[in-house]
Order: structure tokens, then sequence, then C-alpha cells
């Protein structure tokens, strides 16, 4: 099972994310739910590193499994909102997942 | 940016470099023809590697260990002691001319 936190200030804004785990709803190289994850999480690091102009802070398990992304604190304010609605979006994606494939991704918030 | 692998949430459990997954063509051995057969001399009758089956009356060995007829006959395989087995090929009975 692949688990996500999803880190927010105040319990508003994603300034963080992480994502552990493997989904094991199928065989390697045929993991439906792993290769869901992985496009949606990896695509929305990426839009947000090229549509806001900023390099969050990385931390990608080498064997694969782990990946924690964070927001820095110094930004301008403009490409921190652009930032922090594209990370709402893909949240939003993770859950689309877990609602038909919870027995392989499991959501929580801090 | 982050370069996508699909497959970076899978578990990489068991998927390992094996080491077999190669075969030989085969060689489709054994009996090429049945017991109470009648065939005609040079037919194969056993293709084998060593002798499986020995060669008996009327057949001989290929370099191949494979067993053929010498003459026209019939098939018939026989034991040989407790564990072994031959094959023979015997001429079929002259009938008489009325």
């Amino acid at each position: 099972m692949i688990k996500v936190m999803i880190y927010r200030k105040l319990n508003t804004k994603i300034y963080a994310f992480e994502l552990s785990g493997h989904a094991e709803s199928g065989p390697a190289g045929h993991d439906l739910v792993c290769a869901a994850v992985s496009a949606v999480s990896f695509g929305s690091v990426n839009a947000v590193i090229k549509l806001c102009e900023i390099e969050p802070i990385i931390d990608q398990g080498g064997e694969g499994g782990y990946l924690y992304v964070e927001i820095p604190e110094q930004l301008e304010e403009a490409a921190r909102e652009r930032a922090e609605w594209l990370l709402e979006g893909m949240f939003v994606s993770l859950e689309t997942i877990e609602r038909d494939y919870g027995q392989y991704i499991a959501i929580n918030q801090k | 940016m982050l370069r996508l692998d699909l497959q970076f949430f899978a578990s990489k459990k068991g998927v390992g470099s094996s080491k077999n997954g190669r075969d030989s063509e085969s060689k489709r051995l054994g009996a090429k023809r049945a017991d109470g057969q009648f065939v005609t001399g040079g037919s194969i009758l056993y293709r084998q590697r060593g002798t499986k089956i020995y060669p008996g009356n009327n057949v001989g060995r290929g370099g191949d260990d494979t067993l053929y007829a010498k003459i026209d006959g019939v098939v018939r395989f026989e034991r040989v002691g407790r564990n072994h087995k031959k094959v023979s090929v015997y001429p079929l009975p002259v009938t008489q001319e009325a």
C-alpha cells in the first residue's frame, strides 16, 4: 500500500507531501495503481518546477517507493500560490485514485 | 525536473534477473513406430540418446543411436532382463500359394 502524507500550514495551504510504500496492485511492470500515483505525483512536481520556476526540496528514494517534496520558504508570493494550487490539484487526483483503489493507497494530512 | 518511472511505487520483490529461460530445440525423440506395426526396411523405429531401447533382431543402430529396421516386417518391443527393452522386426510369415 502507498501511504500519502500531505503537510499543510495551519491546516490550510499545502507546503509539502510525502509518498512511501508500494501499491502492490499487480506484478512489477504492470502495477497500475503505482503507475497512476507515479504519474500524478511526478507530473505535479514537474509542473511546480516549470510553471512556478521554483526548485522544491526533493528527497527521492533511490530504489523507488519514497518521494518527499517541500516548497521552499523564501518564495515570491505569486509563485508560492501557484505551487499551492498545483499541489491541491495533485491532492484531488490522488483522492480520486484512493476513492476507487483504496486498498492500494491511503492519504493522510497533517 | 523529475524523470518519470511509472513503476516507482511498484514492489520490486521477486523481480530479479533469472539465469534460466534458455532451452534447446526439442529433438522429437522417442518411438516412431508402434508395436505390431508393419514397416519396410530402413524405417526409423526409435530415436534416442544412448540406448534406452536396445536393437533386437533385424534392427540396426545408427551413429546417433537411432534404431532402424533392416528388413520389411512387423515391429515388436520386447523386454531384456528386468529393466531393459529391445525392439525387433520379424518378417511376415510367407503364406503358401494355393
